[in-house]
């Protein structure tokens, strides 16, 4: 798949964002180009800007720099929590067909009708489940419909936002399943935020590592994760604890630092040496990169 | 080792409508001095309830159909709410689940931690600010920030607070509810550190968590519940190298791992509302393995130390 990938064209390429409340940069310096077909996976901690990098490039949030679309290309979300997200007085029906009716114009009853039958075959819901409301279904539930209603009107490019974070773990996993069977199954090109990185390995090929609103890292889903380079990302991969090993002793430090490198306050390995990095992405390879001195 | 706490039997109804819901059945629960318990669920497994009834907190529609919980030879369930007000905070004491709202916004951190000792008198004022000073200290607060307020700290930082509010009455037994849910990854590491210390200088500690990876680094024993039922239990290594419940192999196997990248195994189905709860074996609509047997209620078995409630295993 990922041989694949890169012959594949960009379809949409960031330069230079920036977004900022004030004197506040939620994002900066941010380049990325998406191809077709690839699923960008972002982490990082709360704060990092994950979510707003998320809503601008669905074109909800301000910017400075430059978003360039090489395609008209149709965009939609899912949001975290699937309670707040559907709307409580509405039928489930009412819910997917809302899309369609809205941005889609259509007005024949027939198509929304097999329409509708068709996504809610498609994520794994029982057709009995169109009549009724949100609370009468439970999480799980809610998230295939939210998922139903996202994709109903075939979009190009879906933005998933902490999708599986308010779920039961025995339910996270059929969603990540169902998510994936909708990447193969259509045309998708996706973005997958989530603080947890074991879900944005099983989906993601490309993995960008936010801090402070910065990329740290960026590369192949495998080079970033088995492969880590930036001190933070190594960090964020030995503090995930599993059922399989013995948690792994790490050291958070506190370094008084006057370093441009945004990570040096906390960095286990920040010396004299860093004081002079001019804090800009260093290649490791020709699809991964990181922003540190010592790579 | 002797036992701290004991939650023998314990059944609880809630009350919705007029009608009774059974929300938890038949639970046994043993606490050792100096041992971490986790208690481990999904939503709608009673592990909240199962905590707050060992401090009589319950809400006024759930009810103690039976059993018993035994607190240092007292029974908990005869004592009346002075006796429990004196017990609180300083001999079993809670860290709950809301960083963001188990903090009092308008009231500085240095008088919220130091309130406990002034308000069960165990020393006075002046003695109280300096062992809140201590403990802050202890716990990594700047000692500048001591007169802020709840806003003025990070995530990471409010956990530590209520920590500090949790451990300063130097109770025997803490109830962490979900402890690091709301916290980074990072965050919650130092966090789990911090509580497995208070452990190893001989406090007890019931870590209540959805997170079967924390249970399995942190805890020494570990209860493993679902939809109101303590489905299996042992030492959380035995568990979790040679889970004999069902319910336990699917849960563990579900997990998305850093190893294995192929298609994941989910259980199947939805955790039935507690208006659906079946008879028999509680988990008989997601088991895969289930038979004739499972509609009658599954015996509690016991074996090398290990119970659970299944009958084909």
């Amino acid at each position: 798949m990922l041989e694949c990938l890169e012959k594949q064209n960009e379809i949409i390429t960031l330069k230079n964002l920036s977004v900022r409340y004030k004197n506040f940069y939620a994002l900066k310096d941010i380049n990325i180009s998406i191809k077709e077909r690839e699923v960008i996976g972002i982490c990082g901690e709360s704060g990092s800007g994950k979510t707003t990098l998320c809503k601008t490039i669905a074109g909800i949030e301000k910017y400075n720099g430059e978003i360039k679309f090489l395609k008209d290309l149709k965009f939609e979300f899912i949001f975290q929590d699937p309670t707040s997200s559907l709307n409580p007085k509405m039928l489930v029906k009412d819910i997917i067909s809302e899309p369609l009716i809205v941005r889609e114009r259509i007005t024949k009853r027939e198509v929304i009708c097999e329409k509708i039958k068709k996504v809610v075959a498609e994520v794994g819901l029982d057709s009995s489940i169109i009549e009724k409301y949100p609370h009468q279904i439970s999480g799980g539930q809610k998230q295939r419909v939210a998922i139903a209603r996202s994709i109903v009107c075939e979009p190009d490019i879906l933005l998933c936002d902490e999708i599986t974070s308010s779920l039961d773990i025995s339910v996270q996993a059929q969603i990540l399943n169902l998510l994936k069977d909708i990447y193969e199954k259509r045309n998708l090109t996706m973005i997958f935020v989530s603080h947890d990185i074991f879900a944005l390995y099983y989906i993601s090929t490309t993995i960008i590592v936010l801090y402070k609103g910065m990329i740290l890292e960026k590369g192949k889903a495998d080079e970033v994760i088995k492969n880590p380079k930036h001190p933070y990302t190594k960090i964020l991969i030995s503090s995930i604890l599993t059922t399989e090993r013995e948690c792994i002793d790490i050291e958070v430090r506190e370094n008084k630092t006057k370093s441009r490198c945004i990570f040096s306050d906390r960095c286990f390995i920040y010396d004299k040496e860093c004081d002079s990095f001019e804090n800009e992405l260093i290649n490791v390879s020709d699809t991964h990169y990181a922003r540190c001195i010592k790579v | 080792m002797e036992n701290l706490l004991e939650i023998r039997n314990l059944s609880i109804d809630a009350k919705i409508d007029n009608n009774f819901y059974n929300i938890i059945k038949d639970i046994d629960i043993r606490v050792k001095k100096g041992e971490m318990v986790g208690i481990v669920g999904e939503s709608g497994s009673g592990k909240t309830i199962t905590s707050l009834a060992i401090i009589k907190l319950l809400e006024k529609n759930l009810f103690i159909k039976n059993g018993e919980i035994i607190f240092e030879g007292k029974n908990i369930m005869e004592l009346d709410d002075d006796e429990m007000r004196k017990l609180r905070g300083r001999e079993i004491s809670f860290v709950f689940q809301e960083v963001l709202t188990a903090l009092n916004p308008v009231m500085d951190i240095e008088t919220q931690v130091s309130e406990v000792l002034i308000h069960h008198r165990i020393c006075d004022k002046e003695r109280a600010i300096q062992k809140t000073t201590k403990i802050l200290k202890e716990l990594g607060i700047p000692l500048d920030k001591l007169k802020h307020y709840p806003h003025n700290f990070s995530g990471g930082q409010r956990q530590r607070i209520l920590i500090a509010i949790s451990l300063i009455g130097d109770p025997k037994l803490i109830i962490a509810d979900e402890p690091t849910t709301a916290l980074d990854v990072i965050t919650q590491i130092e966090i789990l550190k911090i509580l497995k210390k208070i452990k190893e200088e001989g406090k007890s500690i019931i870590l209540i968590t959805h997170n079967i990876s924390i249970v399995r680094n942190f805890s020494d024993y570990v209860y493993i519940m679902y939809l109101g039922e303590i489905m299996e239990s042992g030492k959380t290594l035995d568990v979790m190298s040679n889970p004999i419940h069902p319910y336990t192999k699917l849960l563990l196997n579900s997990i998305v791992t850093l190893e294995k990248k192929d298609r994941l195994k989910p259980i199947e189905g939805n955790i039935p509302s507690i208006y659906e709860i079946p008879t028999g074996c509680r988990f008989i609509t997601r088991c895969p393995f289930k038979t004739d047997k499972c509609i009658k209620e599954p015996p509690i078995k016991n074996k090398e130390g290990r119970y659970f409630r299944c009958w084909n295993v």
